[in-house]
């Protein structure tokens, strides 16, 4: 039970953190559009798509346009 | 291989295509065909780029935006405004106001973002704003000329006084809920424990817990509370405290001393070690209110935004006529403009001016004053206003007013002022609250005056609990929760809501009266019938009057889609009267009698109802009449609607018979047609003291109407959504969308009442119980807490817009 005495204050070490961050990103407009950030991981960036064709040395069937 | 595609919709921006402008493409192998010209442009540069992704990306996008049909090029010193110089580079700021999905966004950026200079490309998709750093400011014209191409309409993003306002506070409170969120989550954690530790023992007076952890727990939820009841639920505190100058007992108050006195009397047991902390119940109660308040925020913004809009619609700049030189034309920013200025619109403009028409003819339409589309032609000397669209002639406008003065800036003014009233009701909830809150205020120090005086040592905790115990959280949160969630939902399911009081308004409806034009039809002429005249049969005259219209922009003209292969020469729009060209060597001419046949006397149109126009060619050929068209599904919405038990009434301004007898076949209960506005507006001020009137219409030319029902929705017409008046716009063109609004409405009505029943119920029986120091301070923090939650809970049932 004793460890509880470390514990609680380690928590709000925790909440003070995760406040600073929210306040970090608050600031730097990370929360002024939700909508794109959310869709962007569907989106290839062709110029990367590009790069893993040509790097790629074995044939990569599922890349291909059958 | 050729794969030879043939759908009805545009493979670029998506409208449907008419079998007059479509033309075809060879994109990536595969024939797609468009709209336009603009669009197959756009696609060509897209796949020059090898961005094709672009297509598959948006068929996974929701696209319920429409694409904006009308594309106007702007000249690029209307940007100069918006572009702002830094060490960095040169930063442009653009709305684009056609920006419809994510794929767009990431079209664009992937496309600016590979030009030359380039440095930054930032799009907020949620704000429909770009913000573009490049290193030269000569690029500017490129730059803009490139997102034309891909078919965007951008518009110069001005910096803006108030909307900077608006985002900082957003952001504000932003912060200020953020922070009661994160405090509030371990603060309750730690209240857990505690409730869980079970009953208050000799050991321990608060609970069955360890002295020494308890206390543990106590300083850690004071360090966690404190920022949220002094920087989170400062506003209530500010409000409370101006309400309180003003010798008033604002709604703001009893919040404001429910959070404190929540936390005074938490930090005073934390250090005499008292029975109970109430710390949670402060972060929660000041969590969910700023909750509230946020979400409100972000719906109200979203009108703030249209607006904007309305202003929008005035050019940047104009071209006025220099002192000493008749000939002599110079471009000038819009605010030097005065009253006298003579300014020249060329065709496709908007008009910069209110002022009168020196010289020039054109079809003009004022779509944003009157709501109807169909331009109608101006003389020399007639009266223009700013904002209205000159269809096709070169105008000079002799402005009769500054800026400031002009018709749609004092209708944006209005609007400002309309959005910044509070309802009501609202002010009725506030005034009862301040009652309330005095009687429990005077109850406390009675409380606590009396058990001093018998002796008691506990007087000071039993004065407090009554004042946590009469809190008014669950009663100030009863309404507002609920409306948070149901003006959320309804605004997933595409219901705008402007006005707090249209949910109260319109559970109470009883009677919904409908304007005619734009909202049970389509505000869209189609041929209705031709009357051959001549040797020619009813098609041939169609495919004539096709080859001709296929050469002006005039809305009549969208109403010809016949397939044909008649070529038009020597074609001659002019304003007012119709169109001319030679077709197989005939000389034919559509338009008003008096205009398409020269050579004898005007006929006169067939004693039908409708819009006609005649064919000559060069005799006379055919009568065509044209007519606005019933929405698919208006007759469905009133018979559900019927079915609900609710009146439904139209009023009509259209005179003629023919509306009437469209009025006729359909399920309406009153039908009256020919009205004027105060017309209108008497006749909904006539129902109202029968009853609770809803007035539904397009919102712009039954704005009066739509102020004397006790509430408004506006349909938004099918193609754009227009600026409005009313207190909620139905952003889908779906009609059956209104009945299921009602509905809604009412259920969330029903559980406005439940909250406000409980929550009175729970106030009323612990208040007597904590007076007579029967209420132990632990279950009066349960008791408000749980009181809380169970409002919560009810209201999130307003989630599901059906149930």
């Amino acid at each position: 039970m004793e460890l509880f005495l470390v514990l609680i204050p380690v928590t709000v070490v925790l909440v003070l953190l995760s406040l600073w961050a929210f306040v970090w990103s608050t600031r730097n407009e990370q929360f002024d559009d939700l909508d794109r950030q959310a869709w962007s991981i569907l989106f290839e960036d062709p110029d990367q798509r590009r790069k893993q064709d040509t790097s790629g040395t074995e044939p990569r069937a599922e890349d291909e346009p059958r | 291989m050729l794969d030879k595609v043939r759908t009805s919709l545009c493979h670029h921006c998506q409208a449907p295509v008419s079998e007059a402008e479509r033309c075809e493409a060879l994109i990536g192998g595969t024939l797609h065909s468009f709209c336009c010209q603009g669009c197959a442009g756009a696609a060509r540069l897209i796949d020059t780029l090898s961005l094709n992704a672009f297509y598959d990306y948006r068929a996974s996008c929701d696209t319920s935006l429409p694409a904006s049909s009308q594309r106007k090029a702007r000249a690029v010193q209307d940007f100069l405004p918006a572009v702002a110089h830094t060490p960095e580079g040169v930063t442009l700021h653009l709305l684009i106001p056609d920006l419809r999905c994510v794929a767009c966004v990431w079209l664009l950026e992937q496309v600016l973002g590979r030009q030359d200079g380039v440095q930054e490309v930032k799009v907020n998709f949620a704000r429909r704003r770009l913000q573009l750093r490049f290193n030269d400011s000569s690029r500017l014209p490129a730059l803009v000329n490139l997102i034309e191409q891909l078919g965007y309409s951008p518009v110069p993003d001005l910096p803006d006084a108030g909307r900077e306002a608006g985002k900082a506070l957003r952001r504000a409170q932003l912060l200020r809920l953020g922070v009661a969120g994160l405090c509030m989550m371990p603060v309750m954690m730690f209240a857990l424990a505690s409730y869980l530790a079970g009953p208050p023992t000799a050991q321990n007076p608060a609970s069955g817990m360890d002295p020494l952890y308890e206390s543990l727990l106590r300083w850690a939820s004071l360090a966690l509370s404190t920022p949220v009841v002094f920087y989170s639920a400062a506003p209530f505190h500010r409000g409370a405290w101006q309400a309180l100058r003003h010798r008033q007992l604002g709604m703001d108050l009893p919040v404001s001393l429910a959070i404190l006195a929540a936390w005074v009397l938490s930090v005073y047991n934390t250090l005499s070690f008292g029975s109970a902390v109430y710390f949670d119940t402060a972060c929660m109660f000041a969590f969910l209110l700023l909750l509230g308040r946020h979400v409100e925020l972000l719906s109200r913004e979203h009108f703030e935004d249209n607006a904007d809009h309305l202003l929008r619609l005035l050019p940047t700049t104009a071209r006025r006529r220099a002192a000493g030189n008749d000939a002599e034309f110079a471009t000038v920013p819009m605010h030097e403009i005065v009253a006298g200025d003579v300014l020249q619109v060329l065709p496709g403009e908007t008009l910069p001016a209110d002022g009168v028409l020196l010289e020039g003819s054109a079809s003009i339409s004022e779509a944003a004053f009157t709501g109807e589309p169909l331009p109608v032609l101006r003389t020399a000397g007639a009266r223009v206003l700013a904002g209205a669209l000159n269809h096709d002639g070169t105008l000079l406008v002799q402005a009769a007013s500054a800026p400031q003065d002009y018709r749609i800036t004092r209708l944006a003014r209005l609007q400002d002022a309309a959005m910044a009233y509070r309802p009501r009701w609202s002010l009725l909830a506030d005034r009862a609250a301040g009652w309330f809150i005095g009687t429990v205020l005077v109850l406390a120090a009675g409380a606590g005056v009396a058990w001093h005086l018998a002796g008691s040592p506990d007087a000071w905790v039993i004065a407090l609990t009554v004042l946590v115990v009469a809190c008014p959280c669950a009663l100030s949160l009863a309404t507002p929760v609920a409306i948070t969630v149901a003006t959320t939902t309804l605004r997933r399911h595409g219901v705008l809501i402007r006005n707090g009081a249209f949910l109260e308004r319109a559970a109470a409806t009883t009677t919904v009266a409908f304007d005619k034009t734009g909202t049970l039809t389509e505000a869209q002429l189609q041929v209705q019938s031709v009357i051959p005249l001549g040797e020619r049969s009813a098609e041939e005259c169609l495919a004539l009057a096709t080859a001709l219209e296929r050469h002006s922009e005039h809305p009549i003209a969208r109403a010809f889609a016949t397939p044909t292969t008649l070529v038009a020469s020597d074609v001659d729009v002019v304003p007012g009267g119709g169109v001319s060209g030679t077709i197989d060597g005939h000389a034919c001419r559509l338009g008003q009698s008096a205009f398409a046949c020269l050579s004898e006397p005007a006929l006169t149109p067939p004693d039908e109802d409708g819009l006609w126009i005649l064919l000559c060619g060069p005799g006379p050929l055919a009568w065509i009449g044209l007519q606005d068209t019933l929405r698919p599904d208006a007759a469905a919405m009133l018979e559900a609607l019927r079915h609900d038990g609710l009146c439904t009434t139209l009023y009509s301004g259209d005179p003629s018979p023919g509306g009437l007898r469209l009025a006729q076949s359909l399920p309406l209960d009153e039908v009256r047609t020919g009205m004027s506005p105060a017309q209108k507006i008497a006749a909904v001020r006539t129902e109202g003291e029968r009853g609770t009137v809803m007035m539904v219409g397009d919102g712009i030319n039954d704005a009066g109407a739509m102020a004397a029902a006790a509430c408004s929705i506006a349909i938004s017409p099918r193609d754009v959504l227009v600026q409005n008046s009313a207190d909620a716009t139905l952003v889908t063109p779906a009609l059956l969308g209104l009945p299921a609004v009602l509905r809604y409405a009412r259920r969330a009505r029903r559980i406005i009442r439940q909250n406000l029943l409980w929550s009175l119920l729970y106030n009323l029986s612990a208040i007597p119980l904590a007076l007579a120091g029967l209420l132990p301070p632990w279950l009066a923090a349960i008791g408000m807490s749980l009181s809380s939650l169970l409002v919560v809970f009810n209201a999130g049932r307003l989630r599901r817009m059906e149930g």
